[in-house]
């Protein structure tokens, strides 16, 4: 087990992490500014954890919130992450200290995020100023247990009379960009998506691990943030927490090379090719031309459809378009929506439909 | 700005590719033993039958409670208090009922007593 954990993987989903997080750390440096500004003021009331926590005065919250905004932008880009990060940190733990009002659950979690993205060596991925590196695998391991450990008490916490009876969402579903449909503003629906948000963050919690059940738990983690986002007041903060979040969900994602192989005597598909290589962000793409001496697959079936090998499994057509979509930035969080049924029977139509209209252009690279 | 593209140069210009003390099974071994302990214990021990929700157990929305309403009393008479006129953020895991009423007493001018629905309190 021990050897596992320090054994080493790439860098790049870790550092997709850091500049996601660090772009909610931006965001969120808006409301803590306007957070402990207004405890300077002598009328608003002050809530210290202890009677020698320092007075919020306009110079140390401005100082606070300068470190705060550009220690962000240097740990977003990747420059030098071992400092930035623990500056980062001190920032966010000067404000969580300096008073309880300025606690909040997504900041309390972004500086766990930020300790557990410096300690794993963020750094080493996606910077502006190093070549990759690989990381140890213990570091990116701790963060993907941090979002279990958030999602699965997040559902145990809201097992109670109250959250279950929809009183609770009833309360909290109203102010947001999108208004909450007054037909369904019933307490038998509200209960039952009470119900349904615990067993979805449950799921969550528990079906990322699996290789098998990870697109669900795409799926469901995409529903979720972006129906409290949406539908909660609050949207800023609630935009950070599903950033924080969804940041991590790249973390899960194989690090198992896709092999793409594809006909490289046709135009468009050359032009689909060359997209999917630009966004292959975490770089887990390898493509192999039908004319390459690398490729074992018959020539007829290539320029039949587009064929993807991944983790022992074999798809072609419109699957092997949603499993690349799956890898990419930033479709990884939503092509999972392409494997629903009616979407993937639409899907192959498609492809089936582009495959016929396809210009194939014989011994040129031209679209 | 290159941020998807590696400038491909070598990474022993930088010094050990993955450096020493991350590669230990030993910093490995309690980091996780570390972790594991603190993010269970903390949330386990804010667990319970709590009248508000409480901080550091990653209680989101697992509980409602409602803001109190206060009205100050003052020579003037009886006047509804916007908490968020007085609170840098009105949060369900503050105790309002007992920080802000001496709050109160002490920010508004002639203030006699601050009461709420089943309370009051004294200047």
């Amino acid at each position: 087990m021990l050897t596992w954990l320090t054994g080493t993987t790439g860098p790049r989903p870790l550092g997709l992490a850091r500049v996601i997080v660090g772009a909610a750390a931006l965001i969120r440096s808006l409301v803590a500014w306007r957070v402990i500004y207004k405890l300077t003021n002598p009328e608003i009331l002050r809530t210290p954890y202890a009677d020698w926590t320092p007075e919020p005065t306009t110079p140390l919250v401005v100082l606070i919130v300068t470190v705060w905004v550009v220690a962000a932008i240097l740990f977003m880009i990747g420059w030098r992450v071992s400092w930035t990060g623990p500056i980062l940190l001190i920032a966010i733990s000067a404000t969580l200290a300096l008073d309880q009002q300025a606690y909040s659950n997504h900041l309390y979690l972004m500086a766990w995020l930020v300790l557990l993205l410096t300690v794993a060596d963020a750094g080493a991925g996606l910077t502006v100023s190093r070549a990759d590196r690989p990381v140890v695998r213990w570091g990116v391991l701790l963060l993907m247990m941090q979002m279990s450990v958030v999602y699965g008490f997040s559902a145990l916490t809201k097992l109670n009379d109250e959250f279950l009876s929809g009183e609770v969402l009833a309360g909290v579903i109203r102010g947001g960009i999108v208004s909450f449909p007054d037909a369904l503003w019933t307490p038998r629906f509200l209960s039952l998506l009470a119900g349904t948000v615990i067993i979805v963050e449950l799921s969550i919690a528990l079906l990322i691990w699996r290789t098998r059940f990870r697109a669900a738990a795409l799926l469901l983690g995409l529903g979720l943030h972006t129906g409290i986002t949406l539908l909660m007041a609050s949207t800023l903060e609630l935009l950070v927490f599903s950033l924080e979040m969804l940041a991590l969900y790249p973390l899960f994602l194989t690090r198992e090379e896709l092999v793409v192989i594809w006909d490289d005597d046709c135009g468009s598909c050359r032009g689909w090719v060359t997209r999917f290589t630009r966004f292959d962000v975490l770089r887990t793409l390898h493509v192999i031309g039908k004319s390459d001496p690398g490729n074992r697959v018959p020539a007829e079936d290539v320029e039949r459809s587009l064929h993807l090998f991944h983790l022992d499994e074999v798809t072609n057509g419109f699957k092997a378009v949603a499993g690349i979509l799956e890898h990419l930035v930033p479709t990884l969080w939503v092509a999972p929506i392409l494997r629903l049924p009616v979407i993937s029977h639409l899907g192959e139509r498609w492809y089936r439909w582009q495959a016929r209209r396809r210009s194939c252009l014989v011994g040129s690279g031209g679209d | 700005m290159p941020i998807t593209e590696s400038h491909g140069r070598s990474g022993s210009i930088y010094g050990d590719i993955v450096s020493e003390w991350r590669k230990s099974p030993l910093v490995a071994g309690i980091a996780v033993a570390l972790f594991v302990l603190i993010q269970l214990a903390i949330p386990i021990s804010r667990f319970g039958d709590h009248e508000r929700a409480q901080r550091f157990g990653w209680q989101m929305f697992s509980v409602s409670v409602p803001d109190p309403t206060l009205t100050v009393v003052t020579d003037s008479g009886e006047e509804k208090i916007m908490l968020g006129d007085y609170m840098a953020r009105v949060r369900s895991d503050i105790d309002i009922l007992a920080l802000m009423p001496p709050h109160l007493c002490e920010v508004v001018e002639d203030a006699a007593a601050v009461n709420w629905d089943g309370g009051s309190h004294q200047c």
